[in-house]
């Protein structure tokens, strides 16, 4: 990515934010025409946001060619391996609850956390898997009285 | 007297003891160890308070909180690693004392500091929090406005190394807060049909994610977390002497004091208080040259600074629902879920309430006190648990704790999507604080504002000329102004 395009990109993306909120204030919303405009508006406060986000962006942007010469590398993806796993660990394990239930999502889950900091002897990672997980269901289910999801086996 | 007897009461229980005592422990483990954050922490917690009594539940979340910013000076004294940022000063002078073998000595006097500087904390929160209870009572939607605006006066002491930055961060968390109805006519915003968002988005899991999934994003990314084999440490050496105590109980006291003063400004934490108290020690002393290379009276100074801050932080928060900082940003949001609305009201119809929670709070001090002076070394032995083993289970438990708040799998998404946008964030060096206090001051500010509008007939000039509004509004730009200065000095300091 050119450096141009790192020093400016998140600015460009809250500016583009912005605009489509200040112009997509009706579509995003369900208010009828004669509360669009007005001190009581509900669409007043969306619309300071909005054009609050446009000065900060501007002056942010003034600011970059005045001031930040050199660009942050603020993500190197090459670097990002295990927080893109940990990513994807979390979402199969949040698709996977309601088929199999908390307790054994979350024993995967644990496992394939743990796999992704690896180091860990594949028998104690069950093990502590297995602990953890159950800890967790009992410490919700009996003592909060939180009714967690469960599976066609009844975990 | 009758509130009094009442709010004792209330604390005369096993359980509540017990949940205080769980809080202070597991508050010390988790500021101890190296990674892992008070909001963290309190994010966590929030959802095992959900059958508890609102009194218990808020004095478990006060124990985590309290015990996590005494905690992070363990470990700064002993590896030389503080827990938790405010522990950082602490370290100056309290590693080169456990370097030469005096660490107990070190350990104790940072023990016995804190607690005076508690101690000095709390009665400035029972002296001054129902005196300013008393001046809200006069308070109109007007001058709610205005405290909402100085609330965001916090953002210049949260800002980090850019303001616009942290203003941006505060203006998207404003925009969050008008998801959801609008406070005046009902009409749904942002919602795109879901009725998940009718209500707006949940605090407690935007919170979670904000600061305890992008936590965890960030381990993840980074790895570079020392291996906690290498933080193996021994408490060595004599105790403290009852003489070593008297000569610092100036510069204990002092460090209070700045500690009351900076804990009761807005976006000024533990962190500035700490710092500046210990530049304060410095230069008042006799020897400032021992300062740095093992002396006991900077370890007192930067812990009663840090300290001293904790009560003072509540006053804001308990007087006007305006959180000063991001631990009571996080309490904020705990009271709400128990239904304990804060500001006068707390003052004049829940006075045993009040009560409870001040006698609470010394109580909290005082387990804080036995637990660091007979348990460091114990708390030392446990931030050698490995992180592969800590962040796996820390992630199931976010994961139940936001399904619980709603007893849906929509939150648990909300609460990942808070976690990336709270990573994302810290990757491009914007500070989340800010994104909080504009989700709980949105609702504040325009909820006020539309009912000050209406009063006025439509006239804004109005209602912001109206005295109180007025000078609240000013002491929201000096606030801000005084919160760079101090930001500014305290950074200079750090650097030295």
């Amino acid at each position: 990515m050119s450096d141009i395009l790192k020093r400016y990109l998140d600015t460009v993306v809250l500016l583009i934010f912005a605009l489509v909120l200040l112009i997509g204030l009706p579509v995003f919303t369900n208010v009828p025409e004669d509360l669009m405009h007005g001190l009581d508006s509900p669409l007043l406060f969306p619309r300071i946001v909005a054009w609050c986000l446009i000065i900060l962006t501007g002056f942010r942007m003034i600011w970059i060619t005045l001031k930040e010469k050199k660009a942050k590398t603020a993500f190197n993806f090459k670097e990002a391996k295990g927080f893109f796993l940990l990513l994807l660990c979390t979402i199969v394990y949040l698709f996977i609850i309601p088929h199999l239930g908390f307790f054994i999502s979350s024993i995967f889950a644990i496992l394939g956390y743990m796999y992704i900091l690896d180091r860990v002897k594949w028998w104690k990672a069950l093990l502590i898997a297995i602990i953890a997980s159950a800890v967790v269901s009992f410490s919700f289910i009996k003592l909060l009285n939180v009714p967690l999801e469960t599976s066609i086996f009844g975990l | 007297m009758d509130n009094l007897i009442n709010g004792i009461g209330l604390l005369l229980s096993t359980e509540v003891f017990l949940l205080m005592t769980i809080g202070v422990l597991a508050g010390l483990m988790i500021g101890a160890l190296p990674g892992l954050t008070d909001p963290m922490a309190l994010g966590l917690a929030i959802p095992f308070t959900f059958g508890m009594e609102p009194i218990a539940a808020i004095l478990f979340l006060l124990g985590i909180h309290f015990g996590a910013v005494y905690g992070g000076s363990i470990t700064a004294i002993l590896i030389n690693t503080p827990g938790t940022p405010a522990g950082a000063a602490a370290a100056l002078d309290g590693y080169p004392l456990t370097q030469k073998g005096q660490s107990k000595k070190a350990l104790q006097m940072s023990a016995i500091s804190a607690f005076i500087a508690a101690l000095i904390s709390v009665t400035a929160l029972i002296i001054f929090a129902p005196m300013l209870a008393k001046v809200a009572l006069k308070f109109g939607p007007s001058e709610y406005f205005a405290l909402g605006i100085f609330g965001l006066s916090v953002v210049a002491g949260v800002a980090g190394k850019s303001l616009s930055k942290a203003l941006i961060a505060a203006t998207l968390g404003v925009f969050i807060s008008t998801i959801g109805t609008d406070p005046l006519y009902g009409m749904e915003r942002f919602t795109f049909g879901s009725y998940y968002l009718y209500d707006g988005i949940d605090l407690v899991t935007a919170l979670i994610g904000l600061f305890a999934v992008s936590e965890i994003f960030k381990k993840y990314y980074l790895k570079d977390d020392k291996d906690s084999r290498d933080l193996r440490a021994k408490l060595s050496g004599e105790g403290l002497t009852f003489q070593e105590l008297k000569k610092s109980l100036k510069t204990i006291f002092k460090g209070g004091i700045i500690g009351v003063i900076i804990g009761a400004l807005p976006g000024t934490g533990a962190v500035t208080s700490s710092f500046f108290s210990y530049g304060e020690a410095r230069r008042s002393s006799k020897n400032p040259e021992k300062y740095g290379k093992g002396e006991l009276d900077g370890v007192a100074a930067a812990e009663s600074g840090a300290v001293g801050t904790e009560s003072a932080a509540m006053i804001p928060m308990l007087t006007f629902g305006i959180p000063g900082d991001v631990g009571m940003a996080i309490l904020l949001g705990a009271f709400m879920l128990h239904g304990v609305s804060l500001g006068p009201d707390l003052f004049t119809k829940s006075g045993d309430m009040v009560n409870a929670l001040f006698i609470g709070i010394v109580l909290l001090e005082l387990l804080v006190l036995v637990a660091a002076w007979y348990g460091a070394s114990l708390i030392s032995k446990i931030v050698q648990v490995q992180r592969y083993y800590l962040y796996p289970v820390i992630m199931v438990l976010i994961v139940g704790g936001s399904f619980a708040l709603m007893n849906d799998l929509f939150n648990v998404w909300v609460t990942l999507v808070f976690g990336l946008l709270g990573f994302i964030l810290i990757r491009l060096d914007y500070p989340v604080t800010p994104l909080l206090l504009g989700i709980i001051l949105g609702p504040i500010i325009e909820h006020n504002f539309l009912l000050s509008i209406s009063s006025t007939g439509g006239d804004i000039i109005a209602f912001l000329i109206r005295p109180i509004t007025a000078g609240i509004l000013l002491l929201a730009a000096v606030s801000m102004f005084v919160s760079i200065r101090i930001h500014k000095k305290t950074s200079k300091s750090m650097n030295e």
